[in-house]
């Protein structure tokens, strides 16, 4: 690779809190000199111990962990950085399943679920699936990964002259899937009715597919979608929706199906699309819908068809996730997250700019993108790990620390979380009080 | 091939006052106005970034100059960074600029090659810096409005590098750096522009463009702003060909 010029790498040390992520996604030169100046960038926060980014886990416990930074320190933090929202990631039960699932089945699928990739514990999984959702006409088509299930669901789907209408803060996933399907795409302003209308008024002609896509729970700002007003919407219009609810299967709801039975369209939704890494503790997704659309599905989304199947072992530990989801087990999980919540955003809402959040992805606005750096890396300092997200997935002048509250956490935990960021509030200048 | 700096013979205007909305655009209605071979930004699939500005330049500026206020109309483009100059932080393709003094637009034309729309004396830019608005009007009509929408912007100290590709008639492709330093609040909020058809929009379908911009950024009311243009080049003579180890 050609060598970056000294005066290109020099400004990146002399400015390094000016740089976004954003500055090193495009160039139009036929050598990638965006690949060298990113690696500049890493190496300069490195060099200046500031490069707290994907660290290393040494060691993962439900709520704390290890951390190997990039310059070499060990660091003990307390997580909420992670979507283990219910702790079945490490459920002995769930280890048990999937243990026993590894040894009958091996390490992987190896084959194409549509071809020999398929077995049993695969089937076990989806008859978990449609029994925890009490939708005997579903079926469930399994995906090795979450962001799978939207791009091969929207690409089999959406056929060329189709129309897509998304909520304008979609996942990368729906964007990537839109743009995959190669149909015509519209944007609704986020979680604006009113927008939607407009868009489903414009492009519904009767002779048009529609699909509406949108979350669940979005979780760049925390905050719910309006699913009871979409899907009416959609309706009036024959559209088809299609609701991701990665952050919120297995949590919200009275039985943990997900906000579509909190806000009472569970059966009313086409697309129901749940992600196996979040609240099941595992990696994969899956796809709820009418038994023949998911059998249309598993032959014509591409990237199930030609990949390899979701891993065995997983499935088996997946199954006994959602048995014990759907049990007192889960009832108990799901009140201790809400209760947690609770707590933290009442310890925290006098001290910071909480924004839109009223869920269990809490988020606390600092504002600056230049204090990213140093901001995230003085929180794992002093034993705190978030997950922060500024402009380009975040409006400009917006970013925030975002803290993933799971029913592990304990209370002790929960203070000590809300201590260490009135500190970093007063060192960083974005808490409200003088406390 | 002689090695060209694209940071040669810089030009320093000062400035004490800059509104720049920027609006979401048609990709494909974006790529009717970019010569091959740039490529618009995406912000999500189908969606590319249209630029509305209004700049008061101080007078004096190249020693002569009166006070000018100048209006241009941008198209975010992908930028180029095999150019040897600090990582931009965005890149443009000017598709038109007005401006309240001929002299300046003759310059702009000849000597920074960017297309400007024919001066007239009724073109109006008018300025209401305390309260961060802005219109822009001619004897044809009203060209947009702009205002700020946020309850308390802050200003910061700011600077940053950039990128145009510019070329007039059948000029080929030049490319021209471009820094920027000033006081300057940036935020994302829907609301605050207004554009109006009028011929200044050199032909750009505004059905394909937002009611209303995504993205605001705002000098304070009065600011002491220098944008230094760096001359011209032709984008070929900076587009070498290298050996890469891969």
């Amino acid at each position: 690779m050609s060598a970056l010029q000294p005066d290109m790498a020099r400004h990146i040390e002399d400015n390094f809190d000016e740089y976004t992520y954003d500055m090193f996604m495009y160039n139009m030169s036929p050598d990638p000199e965006e690949v060298e100046l990113f690696s500049k960038w890493l190496e300069v926060g490195t060099t200046r111990r500031l490069n707290s980014f994907a660290p290393v886990r040494l060691c993962s416990r439900d709520t704390s962990a290890t951390i190997l930074r990039a310059d070499g320190r060990e660091l003990e933090v307390l997580s909420f950085s992670g979507y283990n929202y219910l702790g079945y990631a490490r459920h002995p039960a769930v280890i048990a399943s999937a243990r026993a699932a590894l040894e009958r089945y091996g390490l992987g699928a190896a084959s194409s679920p549509i071809i020999s990739g398929n077995c049993g514990a695969h089937a076990e999984l989806a008859r978990a699936l449609v029994d925890f959702f009490k939708l005997p006409s579903h079926g469930v088509s399994l995906f090795s990964s979450g962001y799978a299930v939207n791009l091969g669901t929207i690409q089999a789907f959406a056929k060329p002259g189709s129309q897509l209408i998304l909520d304008d803060r979609v996942h990368m996933s729906l964007l990537d899937g839109a743009r995959l399907a190669n149909t015509k795409i519209a944007y609704f302003e986020h979680g604006n009715m009113r927008s939607l209308e407009r868009q489903l008024d414009k492009h519904c002609d009767g002779h048009t597919r529609v699909l509406v896509c949108v979350e669940s729970l979005y979780s760049g700002d925390g905050d719910f979608g309006p699913l009871a007003e979409v899907v009416a919407l959609a309706k009036r219009y024959d559209a088809y929706t299609l609701v991701d609810e990665a952050h919120a299967t297995l949590v919200a709801g009275a039985s943990g199906r997900g906000v579509c039975e909190q806000q009472g369209v569970l059966g009313e939704v086409d697309f129901y699309v749940m992600t196996f890494s979040k609240a099941f503790g595992g990696v994969g997704g899956a796809l709820l819908a009418k038994r023949s659309m998911c059998q249309y599905i598993d032959w014509y989304a591409k990237c199930r068809a030609f990949s390899c199947a979701l891993d065995p072992a997983v499935a088996g530990g997946l199954r006994r996730v959602v048995e014990l989801a759907g049990s007192d087990d889960g009832d108990r999980r799901r009140a201790r997250l809400h209760a947690n919540v609770a707590y933290l955003r009442e310890a925290l809402r006098e001290d910071f700019d909480l924004g839109l959040s009223t869920s269990w992805i809490l988020t606390v606005l600092y504002g600056e993108e230049r204090n990213t750096v140093q901001l995230n890396s003085y929180l794992q300092e002093q034993g705190l790990d978030v997950s922060p997200l500024q402009f380009p997935a975040v409006a400009k002048g917006e970013a925030r620390l975002r803290l993933f509250v799971t029913s592990e956490h304990t209370r002790e935990q929960l203070d000590t979380a809300a201590a260490i960021l009135r500190d970093a509030g007063r060192r960083f200048g974005f808490i409200s009080t003088g406390r | 091939m002689t090695r060209i700096d694209p940071l040669a013979r810089p030009i320093g205007w000062s400035f004490d006052f800059e509104m720049v909305f920027l609006f979401e655009i048609a990709v494909d209605e974006a790529r009717r106005h970019l010569p091959a071979p740039l490529m618009p930004i995406e912000l999500r699939p189908g969606v590319g970034v249209l630029g509305i500005g209004v700049q008061s330049l101080c007078a004096g500026n190249l020693g002569e100059l009166p006070e000018v206020r100048e209006i241009y109309c941008t198209i975010a483009v992908q930028p180029q960074l095999s150019v040897p100059m600090p990582t931009p932080r965005f890149a443009v393709v000017p598709v038109i600029i007005a401006a309240t003094a001929p002299s300046f637009l003759a310059r702009a034309r000849e000597l920074d090659r960017l297309n400007a729309m024919p001066w007239t004396p009724t073109l109006d830019i008018e300025l209401d810096r305390a309260g961060l608005r802005a219109r822009a009007a001619d004897d044809r009509g009203p060209i947009f409005e702009l205002w700020n929408v946020h309850e308390q912007p802050s200003f910061v100290d700011a600077e940053m590098w950039g990128q145009e590709f510019v070329g007039v008639d059948d000029d080929p492709l030049y490319f021209q750096a471009w820094h920027w330093r000033a006081r300057k609040a940036e935020y994302q909020r829907r609301g605050g522009g207004r554009l109006h058809p009028h011929p200044f929009f050199a032909g750009i379908d505004l059905d394909a463009v937002s009611p209303d911009p995504y993205m605001q950024f705002i000098t304070p009311p009065q600011t002491d702003g220098t944008l230094t243009l760096f001359a011209p080049i032709p984008l070929a003579n900076i587009q070498p060909r290298r050996r890469v180890q891969r």
